[in-house]
């Protein structure tokens, strides 16, 4: 079990042409489940492997309770990887994939083959891949040899697991188990787990702390909660939650905000003041969440918009509705017990505590709301 | 329907080629081996013989000792090269990575004409002018002209054709290596394996497929061999390296039977087949179950 601490690193590909990660820090406590979340060619995987060490940083450091690491061989560094792209054994069986890491030369004596046996088919049972130990890799579905991949990271008692998209390729379902299963295994072990995701949700119900990784930058990092509720910038905005925020522009007025393609939001003084004397010019981008917007009948008196229903996706107990004014489309999410038609007019309404404000140059957050 | 009425015209430019390139000369072999036919015995003047030239063949001594001499050549060939090629790659796959331009340098003995290098090879044998021939004498290490032993005749044709052969193999397996994913080998990094254990449970498996082409294609040409054997020593000395192919050229061009040359040809066509056929699944079956412990 290992504290991790990543400092600046930075990689580059191809002589420079890709810039892999530019400038990235992030610490994961003792014990922690910490995700890395971001889009696909954020630079999630880089950081994995130049943690585990299979490729070597450019420039930064390294630690593993504050020891560099930076220089030393992937399996002395004592971490399990679970690859994206599998990196199975061709040709070994399931079983084999699985006894591998623990017939290493330097660990052969610490498991004895009847222990290293069962314990790569408690693994294989955990994992739901008990009936396939004597299969090739070549012989199993996509969604079965990733949880081979993990399965071979699992095994072993490492400082830390490094799991990269360790569940992206299972159906639905399957995720959903897994997702708690992991982190009941985490829990247990206590082992210090750096887990990559493109999805939100993942990260969002999984990590004890996240980080959210765009274009090789840290964008923020934080509980899930914090990042959920204070998004630093438009991005993370825009990337957590699901639907995404909806980002108004708007124009400050003398008790409020002109929303483009809508009417007034009225501010308390105090916010609006804020706001002003934060923003260099007198527009912001106002972010509004889906599930903190309400319908009301066109005729209410308090709408900040007159709205035509565009299409609506039930999704069980909640649906989503996209929305158009003249000007804009925005998503709303809300419970599917009245359905509204195609085409309907509605009011909506929503409230300024419930808002996200960002400065439409920067695309950061105004603080002190 | 309309379709399928012009279906012919569009097959028949490739089926007619197929047929005489292919088909009219195999079919024609096949005739011959079933008749008499020779230029140098008038009696034979191409009458059908029934399965006589292949009832010959049964009790030709000579022509087992051309399978003999085949094999002979052959596993010897093949383990030296398949194993001095992958040798070559292993080396060599760093290297070409970052200079394509290795590939065809490294080809340049198999680019050569066969007769070339088998001249090249009698040359370099000779005990009297020859650097490794006059070495070799020198040096006590042999007490006549390897060509003209029994015992080094083949060995010789062996170092030859591995000159010849073995950056083919190489280059396969080169290029094979050039594929490879890059993953596997993170993770038996990761896993603490160490360089034999990566070898033998990545890339070995990895590449078996480009081992095997690369070594069915020489095992198909040990059949073939005959230039550099031609050039080097004509079967002999005696004929102690007279293979498949030299004999069948010997009766058929040499001695004129063309009856009989044509079914040691169609014996020899059957045994390939069945031999690569074998050989292929064998080669497969060992490597699903695993090549190595």
């Amino acid at each position: 079990m290992a504290k991790i601490e990543v400092k600046n690193i930075q990689k580059e590909y191809k002589g420079g042409q890709v810039n892999a990660l530019k400038d990235v820090s992030f610490e994961c406590a003792d014990g922690k489940f910490f995700c890395l979340l971001g889009p696909a060619g954020a630079g999630k995987t880089t950081t994995i492997k130049l943690i585990g060490g299979v490729e070597a940083v450019d420039k930064g450091e390294i630690f593993f309770d504050g020891k560099a690491v930076t220089d030393i061989l992937p399996m002395e560094r004592d971490i399990a990887i679970a690859f994206e792209t599998y990196a199975l054994y061709p040709q070994r069986t399931v079983r084999e994939n699985l006894l591998f890491p623990l017939q290493a030369p330097f660990r052969k004596e610490n498991w004895p083959v009847e222990k290293a046996e069962k314990r790569a088919v408690e693994i294989a049972e955990l994992l739901g891949i008990g009936e396939l130990l004597d299969r090739l890799p070549q012989q199993l579905s996509g969604g079965q040899r990733q949880r081979v991949a993990l399965g071979r990271a699992l095994v072993r008692n490492p400082k830390a697991y490094l799991l990269d998209e360790p569940i992206a390729h299972l159906d639905a379902k399957l995720r959903h188990r897994m997702r708690g299963e992991l982190k009941r295994i985490q829990i247990e072990l206590g082992i210090t787990t750096l887990y990559t995701t493109p999805d939100q949700l993942e990260a969002l119900s999984l990590a004890d702390e996240m980080a959210v990784i765009n274009q090789g930058i840290i964008e923020q990092i934080g509980t899930p909660e914090s990042i959920y509720k204070f998004p630093k910038n438009v991005f993370i905005a825009g990337f957590i939650g699901d639907p995404p925020m909806n980002i108004l522009k708007a124009n400050i007025i003398e008790n409020g905000l002109k929303l483009e393609g809508m009417g007034i939001l009225s501010l308390p003084e105090k916010q609006n003041n804020a706001l002003s004397t934060n923003l260099s010019e007198s527009s912001v981008l106002v972010g509004i969440r889906p599930k903190d917007i309400n319908l009301v009948s066109p005729d209410h008196k308090d709408l900040q918009a007159k709205a035509q229903v565009r299409n609506t996706q039930v999704l069980g107990e909640t649906m989503v509705i996209t929305m158009i004014t003249d000007l804009i489309e925005f998503h709303v999410k809300m419970s599917s017990e009245v359905v509204p038609s195609h085409g309907e007019q509605v009011g909506i309404t929503f409230d300024a505590v419930d808002c996200h404000f960002f400065d439409p140059k920067t695309q950061i957050r105004v603080e002190g709301l | 329907m309309k379709s399928r009425k012009y279906i012919w015209w569009w097959v028949s430019p490739a089926a007619i080629l197929f047929l005489l390139i292919i088909l009219v000369p195999f079919i024609t072999a096949l005739t011959y081996s079933f008749r008499a036919y020779s230029f140098t015995d008038s009696t034979a003047h191409g009458q059908f013989i029934g399965v006589e030239n292949y009832r010959k063949l049964v009790f030709d001594s000579d022509f087992y000792n051309s399978f003999k001499v085949t094999f002979l050549y052959m596993i010897p060939a093949i383990v030296f090269q398949g194993a001095l090629g992958l040798g070559m790659a292993l080396l060599m796959a760093g290297a070409v990575r970052r200079a394509r331009i290795l590939i065809p340098i490294m080809l340049l003995p198999t680019l050569l004409t066969p007769v070339v290098i088998g001249l090249v090879g009698v040359l370099i044998l000779n005990p009297d002018f020859g650097i490794v021939g006059q070495f070799l004498f020198r040096s006590g290490l042999i007490k006549e002209a390897v060509l003209g032993s029994t015992k080094l005749a083949l060995p010789a044709i062996i170092a030859v054709d591995s000159y010849q052969w073995t950056p083919f193999v190489a280059v396969i397996l080169t290029a094979g290596m050039l594929g490879l994913p890059k993953e596997p080998y993170e993770a038996a990094q990761v896993d603490g394996a160490n360089k034999w254990q990566t070898f033998i449970r990545v890339t070995m498996p990895l590449l078996w497929p480009y081992l095997v082409v690369a070594l069915l294609i020489r095992v198909i040409d040990a059949f073939r061999i005959f230039d550099i054997i031609w050039v080097m020593t004509r079967g002999g000395p005696g004929i102690s390296t007279e293979t498949v192919a030299v004999y069948a050229y010997r009766h058929t061009f040499r001695f004129w039977d063309l009856g009989y040359g044509s079914a040691l040809i169609m014996v020899i066509f059957v045994f390939i087949s069945i031999l690569v056929e074998y050989l292929y699944k064998a080669l497969q079956r060992w490597q699903s179950n695993g090549s190595a412990a």
